[in-house]
């Protein structure tokens, strides 16, 4: 029942708290794990769901069929498990995470700059714009990235159902490219879930430490159409989960489908929800940019974590002169996204066997004949 | 990523009239592709197919590779008219005789050009009789091997179309992919009959459609099928080529099927009225472009006034076109500019994320030609200071005289490294009829879209552009600004965003929350003005295509309370009577029953129709319902050549609207509102109107 507190404490930005049994990193776009992995498997009887009732039954039939608790004579052990295919998807997931999570931390290097680190080596160098903070600040330093919004937010009608769903949802807008179902894409999907529940902790750290009032608090007049969640703007969960997401996607979708495009499906997925963010009036462009550093950053060190990618790309934003003017449109994305090769990686002290484990169960799930 | 605009230089291509032909051009990647023919006007007035080919030069229109007919404008260059010029003449059919629609004397024919037109639908016909004698699917497989005497696509007539019905039965899909009307295979192949709903049966079923046996039986009708969105241009580049081309062909398909079918009526003891020449004829055309000279002088207007004044006697040419659904897109403004240096502005939202291009139309009142090179323009990109560079010297005109002007000066928009422009600036002027030394200045502003999935860097900022004028001559100057029609690709995405003018003291709403209307209503006399902004106005928001004398403009009101629709566009503020709408029809039930109810796709559907398109219909049904009586009726042809649609049917409306104590706003519903027609699928729905 620890979940029911995240749950009315989440309220309207119920989805972002979690909301689903077991609160752990729920993730703003919160059902995943609970969703397909099942909330409702964790607890559940053979018969039906917990309850108390179902308590007070059991125990009537306890005292009435065991009579004296006389111990077995021998026992024999059931067999040790063999991978993690015992567990529910859940409680796969959060040990997973467990597991990865050790690899990455968040190290800063100046008061407003921190750099996402991995194996050693700074993958995702972010930034926070120079709008004088920490002096008196002006807030016409923002109004390029506010005059953007209010082009945006023209397209609120036109954005509504999905701006709606990717509140707690936007693994299934993937799921339209990638046919993503619980039963043949299951290590898929937990994979998924492994990335953005990695990607959550990290992105908080950062909007912690890099701290951008959301656009609602520098003017009244953006008025958006969601609630304005508490935690900083810059950079934004939602474009750094789902860069994650796309990269691992793509990932897995280049084993069996040979990719045409400089911008394929999953990276444009990943544009159009970081957008609806900025057009329901909750992030500045600028917030998607680096969000997107950070999720295409911390996703292709796990996929170099898992053994599928064997060189890395450092990256930074947010230290250019410029960072206040741009718009998160693919064409500045694709340039955010550029980097340098990194040498020199740290090898991995931490475990991370049973992470390999999954990823070739995931990668199987896309072979061909 | 830094955009700067070029400074001003004189327009050296030679090709294109039409600036938004000139960029579409110069943004497409080097093609190999046909080369339009080698072609040198000669000196004096251009023929109709020169005209055409002046502003649309021949190689440069797109279409569906299977409709292209590659040899056709090669062979109007050799044929040649009385007066030496390359002539349209060579695409009269040739049928056999049993295979020409017969036709009475005192036929009448309608003309619907739209798009998606099912050619079988039971409405239009009478058991296993059409009443549709020709249709010609610009969108068809143009067939190598078949006389084809067209530029694109295919014509059908009365006799195969009965056949087809006959063959396929109530395989409607057949039917239509027969016509060239659906092609799901093709990833580009025509598909609006695919929904229940396409555009041109809705407005085929309210212009021509009747219950068995209830036609008049001399209207006939005469169908063009358009090609899809993209090919015509999401912002209309080339509606004007297919549209002019449509009414032509229906005007010659009239006068062949009249010269055909007069040769057996003395045989069989008819006769037409005294001096007739040809069959009279009213079209519906349930398109246009919200910006666009609005004085009679742009290329459509100019080529459908030529077709009108050469129709033979007794065979009056009537064109009906609704006024567009823009009164609230924030799609117009006017800026009244000071002399000596004075200048105004006004800012344009370019949407992000929009797919499409956008383009704005300036345009001056008319001014002196020495003032021209003193109207300075400047658009500055979001963020951006404006610039305005001198204006060099304009190519000599030209000794041949086309609908259209050329292109005289240019700027564009550039990206270092990059070798095509982001955006451009055209002007031309445009003698002002009846008043020889008075130019209108034309401004077309062009620009690439805010989100391209291709070629993800060819793309402008989103945002707010400013647009500044500045008068320097000795007069004051107005200048009128509208963005051009700006469409996705199919009807209900929202890839193609529309810009749009904006203005503090623009107000969408009125004090009681209601959307914002031009006038008040209930409607007071005289009509109280509630379009009070300084500078965007929904006066003005009328159909471009519309505004040219001698149209019917048609506009839209609900049926239960005669409330004007509020999107039916407003006719400018000062303006004459041809530039208001000539009337209004119902083209919604009600606040909450939307539309006019007429036909799907297919004949089991009846589905609701909103907007001014199917008021266009009504208003065609109606002339051409009295024009049919005058044609039964008529003794002389006279009688027939003196009908002026105009003038019958907003006297016919007047008339309807005679219940109504209020004055009625000419710039919104003309001379007032018609009714429901009889004998179409919404008689009985409302009592007698009483507003």
């Amino acid at each position: 029942m620890r979940g029911d507190g995240f749950a009315q404490a989440g309220g309207h930005a119920g989805g972002h708290a979690g909301g689903h049994a077991g609160g752990h990193a729920g993730g703003h776009a919160g059902g995943h794990a609970g969703g397909h992995a099942g909330g409702h498997e964790a607890g559940q009887h053979a018969g039906s769901g917990p309850s108390p009732l179902l308590s007070a039954a059991l125990l009537a039939n306890q005292e009435g069929t065991r009579g004296s608790w006389d111990m077995a004579e021998t026992v024999n052990l059931p067999k040790k498990p063999v991978g993690m295919n015992y567990l529910t998807g859940l409680r796969r997931i959060q040990t997973l995470i467990g597991q990865a999570a050790p690899h990455f931390h968040i190290r800063p290097e100046s008061s407003s700059t921190v750099s996402l680190v991995y194996a050693g080596k700074a993958v995702a160098e972010i930034t926070q714009p120079d709008i004088g903070y920490n002096a008196k600040a002006s807030a016409n330093e923002l109004a390029p990235q506010l005059a953007l919004m209010r082009g945006y937010s023209d397209l609120r009608v036109d954005r509504m159902a999905e701006i709606q769903v990717q509140l707690a949802d936007i693994t299934s807008f993937f799921g339209q490219a990638a046919r993503l179902n619980p039963r043949d894409r299951k290590a898929t999907m937990e994979m998924l879930s492994i990335v953005q529940g990695l990607c959550v902790p990290l992105e908080m750290q950062i909007k912690h430490m890099l701290f951008l009032p959301r656009p609602g608090e520098i003017d009244p007049n953006v008025l958006p159409i969601i609630q304005t969640p508490d935690h900083s703007a810059y950079p934004a969960g939602h474009a750094a989960e789902a860069f994650a997401l796309a990269t691992i996607l793509e990932a897995l979708m280049a084993k069996r489908i040979e990719p045409k495009e400089d911008w394929p499906l999953p990276s444009r997925i990943a544009h159009r929800i970081s957008v609806n963010r900025v057009i329901a009036g909750v992030h500045f462009p600028m917030d998607c940019l680096a969000g997107a550093v950070i999720g295409r950053a911390l996703a292709e060190a796990f996929l170099h974590l898992v053994g599928e990618q064997t060189d890395l790309v450092g990256r930074s934003f947010g230290a250019g002169a410029d960072v206040l003017s741009l718009d998160t449109t693919p064409a500045e994305i694709t340039r955010a996204l550029q980097g340098n090769a990194l040498t020199g990686l740290s090898p991995n002290t931490a475990p991370s066997d049973l992470l390999k484990a999954h990823w070739k169960a995931a990668v199987e799930e896309w072979a061909s004949k | 990523m830094t955009l700067t605009w070029s400074g001003w230089t004189a327009y050296e291509a030679s090709e294109s009239r039409s600036p938004y032909v000139a960029w579409h051009e110069s943004t497409k990647p080097d093609q190999a592709g046909t080369k339009p023919p080698q072609w040198d006007p000669a000196p004096g007035k251009l023929s109709a197919a020169e005209a055409i080919l002046a502003e649309f030069p021949a190689g440069n229109v797109p279409m569906r590779d299977s409709a292209r007919n590659p040899d056709f404008w090669q062979q109007v260059m050799k044929a040649k008219d009385s007066d030496g010029r390359p002539d349209l003449g060579i695409w009269s059919p040739s049928l056999a005789s049993q295979d020409i629609p017969k036709l009475p004397p005192d036929a009448v024919i309608v003309g619907v050009i739209d798009r998606g037109i099912p050619l079988h639908h039971a409405r239009l016909r009478y058991g296993d009789e059409t009443r549709i004698v020709a249709a010609w699917q610009m969108d068809a497989p143009w067939e190598a091997n078949a006389p084809s005497n067209l530029p694109m696509g295919r014509e059908v007539f009365q006799k195969e179309i009965n056949e087809t019905i006959a063959a396929h039965g109530a395989d409607e899909d057949a039917i239509m992919q027969a016509f060239g009307l659906l092609d799901m295979r093709d990833k580009n192949g025509p598909r609006s009959v695919a929904r229940r709903q396409s555009h041109g049966a809705a407005v085929m079923d309210l212009v021509s459609g009747y219950a068995p046996g209830a036609a008049p039986e001399n209207i006939f009708v005469i169908a063009v099928n358009l090609p899809d969105r993209e090919t015509i241009g999401l912002s209309g580049t080339f509606l004007d080529y297919f549209t002019t081309l449509a009414l032509y062909r229906i005007a010659a398909l009239a006068d062949y099927l009249w010269a055909e079918n007069s040769k057996r009526w003395q045989s069989e003891g008819l006769s037409p009225a005294e001096g007739q020449g040809g069959f009279p004829c009213v079209v519906n055309l349930s398109f246009g472009k919200n910006a666009g000279p609005r004085n009679g002088t742009g290329f459509f207007q100019t080529m459908v006034k030529e077709l009108r004044e050469s129709r033979p006697f007794g065979a009056p040419l009537s064109l009906v076109i609704p006024t567009g659904n823009d009164n609230l897109a924030q799609g117009h403004a006017v800026l009244d500019i000071g002399a000596d240096g004075a200048s105004d502005d006004l800012g344009w939202m370019v949407s992000p994320e929009d797919q499409s291009q956008n383009f704005v139309e300036i345009w001056t009142d008319p001014i002196e030609e020495d003032a021209v090179d003193k109207i300075g323009i400047d658009v500055a990109l979001p963020g951006q200071s404006p610039t305005a560079p001198a204006y060099p010297t304009e190519p000599q005109a030209e000794p041949v005289a086309s609908p259209s002007p050329k292109i005289g000066i240019v700027r564009t928009l550039n990206m270092t490294g990059e070798d095509r422009p982001f955006g451009a600036l055209y002007r031309r002027q445009f003698p002002e009829p009846d008043a020889p030394g008075f130019v209108r200045v034309q401004f077309v502003l062009a620009v690439l879209p805010t989100l391209n999935l291709s070629e993800i860097n060819r793309t402008v900022p989103s945002g707010e552009w400013r647009i500044t004028l500045t008068n320097k001559s000795a007069k004051p100057i107005t200048a009128s600004l509208s963005v051009q029609t700006d469409q996705s690709p199919l009807p209900t995405a929202a890839q193609g965003l529309r810009s749009y003018f904006t203005d503090p003291s623009y107000s969408r709403f009125d004090q009681q929350g209601r959307v914002r209307d031009s006038y008040a209503f209930p409607l007071t006399d005289p009509p109280t003005d509630s379009d009070l902004a300084h500078k965007v106005s929904r006066h003005g928001s009328l159909n471009a295509t519309a505004s040219a004398p001698g149209t019917v403009i048609v506009a839209g009101h609900l049926a239960n309370s005669g409330r004007p629709a509020d999107y039916s566009a407003t006719g400018p503020k000062n303006g004459a009577d041809w530039q208001m709408p000539t009337l209004s029809c119902p083209t919604e039930a009600g606040t909450v029953h939307i539309g006019t109810i007429t036909a799907g796709s297919r004949e089991g559907y009846a589905l609701p129709a909103p907007g001014t398109s199917f008021a266009s219909a009504q208003a065609t049904r109606a002339i051409a319902e009295e024009l049919a009586r005058l044609a039964r009726a008529a003794q002389n042809a006279s009688e027939l050549d003196e009908f002026d649609a105009v003038a019958w049917a907003a006297t016919d409306a007047a008339r309807q609207d005679e219940a109504s104590a209020t004055a009625v706003p000419k710039a919104k519903l003309g001379s007032g509102r018609m009714a429901w027609p009889e004998t179409s699928r919404q008689a009985g729905r409302t009592a007698e109107q009483v507003f």
